[in-house]
């Protein structure tokens, strides 16, 4: 086997572990040191991704690259020349490094939980690795509670104002 | 970033619905109609969801998190609570036509079009809905009274007016 720098040593489903092989490997090729990292969440990172006749998982990637288009349209059509058919099933967040850190600042939840729970796959500067550091030691200081359904933040008064 | 900011920018959203329910209404798009009404209600629940500090995940219910999370909260007052059930029920009724208003229904293998589903008469009930859920949110924000959401009490005011002249 040729050494491969992405981690995917840790998806059983050879159906997941190529497709996604090849998207990282044109992810890489095209854009080389502007690709910073590649996060997989969702249900592969957590071990439930499904594909059976009746439901397939996506495989949902962050993607961390600097120079991405700051045009909402065409962040949204970014990578789709790169991966070409191999973009179908493939669930694309685009962030630049400085994005990320500041929704993490911002203590956005969803980064918070993509963050946490997500599997590194590339992370060639450990941007990803210091990431869930941060936001391991922010969810535990800011006493946010994650339930089912929601990530419930402290408020003394309910419905108050109060900064996330 | 404030949880009220937050709440604003979904309540925000959801008044931008209104005209759009409107614009249908009076085209005759009944489905159309229905689909902006479930967004309106969906929107109005997830801005309250934020006003109470509840960052909610995707893909689930809105009224299911509002009550699970909110109405649980040994904190809220009778009077609260009254109001938060009031719109956890009319998000329910809304939330209850599903994708209806965009795919349409199977019954017993017997398929009928949105188109078909929805018209002049049972729109008014899921308006009325709407009406009543945002009435529940004017009194909210009346008894909470925060002051950087006082406008969008206005604008909610001036919408719901809007939309009683669809069914009066």
């Amino acid at each position: 086997m040729p050494e491969t720098p992405f981690d995917l040593s840790w998806i059983n489903a050879s159906r997941y572990r190529d497709h996604l092989l090849r998207v990282c490997e044109l992810l890489l090729s095209n854009l080389e040191d502007e690709l910073h990292g590649i996060l997989v969440f969702g249900s592969l990172a957590k071990g439930t991704a499904e594909y059976t006749s009746e439901h397939q998982s996506d495989i949902d990637l962050l993607l961390l690259a600097s120079g991405l288009p700051s045009e909402p349209l065409a962040r949204l059509r970014f990578g789709v020349e790169i991966l070409g058919f191999e973009c179908l099933g493939v669930h694309r967040i685009w962030e630049t490094p400085e994005e990320l850190d500041a929704l993490i600042n911002a203590h956005h939840a969803f980064s918070f939980e993509i963050i946490r729970d997500g599997q590194i796959v590339y992370d060639p500067h450990c941007m990803l690795r210091d990431c869930k550091f941060k936001v391991q030691e922010l969810i535990v200081q800011l006493g946010v509670v994650e339930t089912e359904h929601a990530w419930v933040w402290p408020q003394k008064v309910p419905g108050s104002s109060m900064n996330w | 970033m404030s949880n009220h900011t937050d709440a604003r920018n979904w309540f925000q959203m959801a008044l931008a619905d209104v005209p759009r329910v409107e614009r249908s209404f009076n085209a005759g798009d009944f489905a159309d109609v229905a689909y902006r009404i479930q967004f309106c209600s969906e929107k109005i629940i997830k801005g309250i969801l934020l006003m109470y500090g509840v960052q909610f995940k995707k893909f689930h219910e809105a009224s299911t998190i509002l009550h699970d999370e909110i109405l649980s909260n040994p904190a809220i007052d009778t009077i609260e609570s009254q109001i938060l059930n009031e719109i956890v029920n009319q998000g329910i009724s809304i939330e209850t036509l599903s994708t209806s208003p965009r795919y349409g229904n199977v019954i017993a293998g017997q398929f009928t079009l949105p188109e078909d589903l929805f018209n002049a008469e049972n729109i008014k009930e899921y308006t009325i809905q709407l009406i009543d859920e945002i009435g529940a949110l004017i009194t909210l924000l009346d008894q909470k009274s925060p002051p950087e959401l006082l406008d969008i009490k206005e604008a909610f005011m001036n919408a719901r007016d809007s939309l009683r002249s669809l069914v009066d």
